[in-house]
């Protein structure tokens, strides 16, 4: 959760390059709206795909990720404003978390 | 000597804490079913956000975007 914590402390950051966040997993909406109030603190939304459906559709399914459900592999996705993809950041382990210094120079470089 | 078992401690603890990081990070995660779809549209979805509204992503389409996908809130 300290992704998602350190990405809504940095989100003036995002704004000033006119970058929407936006954050999905397999929670279902209660959940989603915890990590929205606790770790999101209420800068971006946080959405609900209890099926992984839109996570199947990414490519980025972990089946049996954590007690047997199916979870996200953590990824950031950066895409343009026509909505294409840009490029996306997968985690090779469960301790790889991408960082906000790292993102924003990875969104500039593509500008 | 109380000092003594303090370094004692705090050296086994250090440790602790060395191993278990090269634990987590021996975990890998699988690979991606997709690992990069650079220049492709981006699916465009509708779920539901944090007050059970439908979010739709194209509703989003003018501005660039940062999609997080977390492992969850547990």
């Amino acid at each position: 959760m300290g992704q998602l914590r350190e990405f809504a402390q940095h989100k003036a950051d995002f704004d000033r390059i006119n970058t929407k966040i936006v954050a999905l997993s397999v929670d279902d909406v209660a959940h989603a709206r915890e990590a929205w109030e606790k770790a999101a603190h209420r800068q971006f939304p946080v959405l609900s795909d209890p099926g992984a459906k839109v996570i199947r559709e990414y490519g980025l399914l972990h089946a049996d990720g954590h007690d047997g459900q199916d979870i996200a592999i953590r990824t950031t996705i950066y895409i343009d404003a026509s909505g294409r993809e840009v490029w996306r950041r997968v985690s090779d382990s469960v301790i790889d978390v991408p960082k906000v210094k790292e993102v924003l120079a990875r969104i500039q470089a593509t500008k | 000597m109380k000092r003594g078992w303090k370094i004692a401690g705090l050296s086994v603890l250090v440790v602790a804490i060395v191993l278990l990081l090269v634990f987590l990070r021996a975990i890998r995660v699988p690979k991606p079913q997709i690992e990069s779809a650079v220049g492709k549209p981006a699916p465009d979805f509708t779920l539901k956000d944090q007050d059970g509204r439908d979010f739709t992503l194209s509703s989003l389409r003018g501005s660039p975007v940062l999609l997080i996908f977390y492992r969850g809130y547990w």
